[in-house]
C-alpha cells in the first residue's frame, strides 16, 4: 500500500462532495441561471452565476402595515407591455386596498391619469389582484419539485431597500419567475413572471415604501359577490349541480382552493359559480363553471363536441365554452395548448 | 500455607481413606505430592530483562494487517462511491415529508393530451368576444380588461 498512486480516501471523498448534491443547498455551487443584477430589465435568458438554494420564505406586503407604490408591467393582447402605477395600502390586520393612480400605454411613454374605467376595474377586482395576480408561494412540496431555486449573490436596491433576487426556474417549462425580497425581513417587493420563451408577462416592482401610513378613512376591499370554500361532494346541494373536474392537469399541479361564489343572478340566467384554483406553487389555473339557463352564443348540446372560444389577453390566456347548459372556463398564464388540454379534460 | 496444614486432612477424607483398607497407593503419588509442595514454597521470581526482546525477535512480522480489506484502495473507492450516492439521494427530511403529503399531477403522454384537446373545437376569438365572466376571471389573474386595453 505504501507509495500507492491512488488518491487518499479523504481526497476522494472531498471530490465527491464537491460534485454537489442533487437537491440544492445553500452552500453548493450554483447553476448558470437567469439572473442579472441591477434594477433594469431582467432576462430569463441571461447567464450569470447564482447560488442554488432551498425555497425562500417571503413576507407579503398585504399582511403588513404599510403603503407601497408599485410599478406594474402587463402585456396587452397586442403584445405590448403597458405600465400602471399602483398604491397598495394594508393595515397588517388582514385588510388591504389596491388602486391605480397612473397609466402608460407603453414602456417608453410617460404616465398619464388612468381612465375612469380602469379605476373602476381596479375597484372591482382589487381583492383578486392582491390575492391571485400578485405572486405568492404555494405549497412547498410543489415549489421544491417544480422549480430550481437560485439566489443572486449580488443584492439590488428596491425602494431604498437592500433586496435579494431569487429565481425559480420551472422544471416543466411553465415559465420562470423572479422575486425581489428584502434581504433582512423577506418582505416581497417585486416579482416577474416570464413566458417559457423568456418574454416578460407580468412584472411588478415597488418604488416607494411607507411603514407608517395614514389609513384614516380608507375603505378596504370587500367582495362584490359572497363566497365560501367549496367542499365536494358535501356542498353539491348548495351548488345546485354536479360539478365537472378536470381529468388532466399539467405536471406538478395540485388543487389549491375551491370556492363557491354566490353569483346567481349576477348576470341573467347565471347560477352560482364554482371556481377551482390549481397551482404548481407559482402559476395558477382557474377552472370555473356555472349553469346558464339563458344560453347565448355558442349554445351546444350535451355530449357533443364543444365549440370553445379562446383568446390571449397578453400574459393571460382564456378559454370558454358551453356543454349543455353548463358554461365552462379555463384561464391561466400557461400556454394555450395547456389551457386547451385542461378544457378538453373537463368534457366527457 | 504451612506444612502442618497439609498434615491435617479433613476428617471426612481421612474416614474415606481408612475405608479403603489395605489398597496400595500408586507409585507416582509421592512424587507428585513432593512437586506440589516445592512449587508452593517458591517465591515470585522476575523474568530476565532481555527475555521479552529475545521473544519478540522470534515473533513473526504482523504483515497480515496490511492485507486486511480495509487497507485496499478498492475499499476506499467503494466507500467514497457509497458516500456520494447517499449524498445524491439525500433529501432534507422536511422536504421529503412535505413532498409526500401533497399529490402533484404526473406528466401525461402527449397522445392522451391530444385526445383531451380533440374533445372540443377551439377557435380564436377577440377579447371583446369573450363573456364578461370570462374576462373577469382573466382579470383576476392580472390581465388587462378589454376596456383597459382599448
Amino acid at each position: 500500500m505504501r507509495g500507492s498512486p491512488h488518491l487518499p480516501p479523504v481526497v476522494l471523498g472531498l471530490l465527491f462532495l464537491a460534485c454537489g448534491p442533487a437537491q440544492p443547498t445553500a452552500s453548493s455551487a450554483g447553476t448558470s441561471l437567469a439572473l442579472s443584477s441591477g434594477s433594469g430589465s431582467v432576462s430569463s435568458q441571461a447567464q450569470t452565476s447564482g447560488q442554488q438554494i432551498f425555497v425562500p420564505e417571503f413576507v407579503y406586503p398585504e399582511d403588513q402595515l404599510l403603503s407601497a407604490h408599485r410599478d406594474l408591467q402587463v402585456r396587452n393582447s397586442s403584445g405590448v407591455l403597458e405600465r400602471m402605477q399602483e398604491v397598495l395600502l394594508a393595515d397588517g390586520q388582514g385588510h388591504s386596498r389596491l388602486d391605480v393612480i397612473q397609466y402608460s400605454p407603453g414602456l417608453m411613454q410617460p404616465y398619464q391619469s388612468p381612465s375612469s374605467q380602469l379605476v373602476l376595474n381596479y375597484e372591482n377586482r382589487m381583492r383578486f389582484l392582491i390575492r391571485y395576480r400578485d405572486a405568492h408561494l404555494g405549497a412547498r412540496a410543489a415549489l421544491l419539485q417544480n422549480y430550481r431555486w437560485t439566489e443572486d449573490p449580488v443584492h439590488v436596491q428596491v425602494a431604498g431597500v437592500d433586496c435579494v433576487r431569487y429565481t425559480a426556474q420551472s422544471k416543466h417549462d411553465m415559465g420562470d419567475v423572479e422575486f425581489l425580497a428584502d434581504a433582512q425581513t423577506g418582505l416581497l417587493l417585486g416579482w416577474t413572471f416570464f413566458a417559457n420563451n423568456g418574454q416578460i408577462l407580468l412584472k411588478l416592482e415597488t418604488t416607494q415604501l411607507n411603514f407608517a401610513p395614514n389609513l384614516t378613512g380608507v375603505v378596504w376591499s370587500s367582495p362584490l359577490v359572497g363566497d365560501q370554500p367549496y367542499v365536494d361532494p358535501a356542498d353539491r346541494a348548495l351548488l345546485g349541480y354536479t360539478p365537472r373536474f378536470p381529468q388532466y392537469l399539467p405536471p406538478g399541479f395540485y388543487r389549491q382552493e375551491s370556492w363557491l361564489r354566490f353569483s346567481a343572478g349576477f348576470y341573467p340566467g347565471m347560477s352560482d359559480m364554482l371556481v377551482e384554483i390549481y397551482s404548481d406553487g407559482l402559476h395558477l389555473v382557474f377552472v370555473a363553471q356555472h349553469e346558464q339557463t339563458q344560453m347565448g352564443q355558442g349554445l351546444q348540446f350535451a355530449n357533443k363536441v364543444v365549440d370553445v372560444r379562446q383568446t390571449d389577453l397578453g400574459g393571460i390566456r382564456l378559454a370558454e365554452g358551453d356543454l349543455g347548459n353548463r358554461r365552462l372556463y379555463v384561464s391561466s398564464m400557461l400556454s394555450m395548448v395547456e389551457i386547451q388540454t385542461i378544457f378538453g379534460s373537463l368534457l366527457d | 500455607m504451612s506444612t502442618s496444614q497439609h498434615s491435617e486432612l479433613p476428617a471426612a477424607l481421612r474416614q474415606d481413606l481408612s475405608a479403603l483398607g489395605g489398597v496400595p497407593a500408586p507409585a507416582e503419588l509421592w512424587e507428585r505430592v513432593q512437586i506440589a509442595r516445592k512449587l508452593e514454597v517458591l517465591e515470585p521470581v522476575a523474568a530476565p530483562a532481555e527475555l521479552w526482546q529475545r521473544v519478540r525477535a522470534d515473533l513473526p512480522t504482523p504483515q497480515r494487517h496490511l492485507h486486511h480489506p480495509i487497507f485496499r484502495p478498492i475499499f476506499w473507492l467503494a466507500a467514497a462511491a457509497v458516500l456520494a450516492l447517499g449524498i445524491l439521494l439525500w433529501q432534507p427530511p422536511a422536504a421529503s415529508k412535505a413532498a409526500h403529503s401533497l399529490a402533484l399531477s404526473a406528466p401525461v403522454a402527449e397522445s392522451s393530451r391530444a385526445a383531451f384537446r380533440a374533445r372540443a373545437h377551439f377557435h380564436q376569438a377577440a377579447p371583446a368576444e369573450m363573456s364578461d365572466v370570462a374576462r373577469s376571471l382573466a382579470g383576476a389573474l392580472g390581465s388587462l380588461m378589454v376596456e383597459d386595453d382599448a
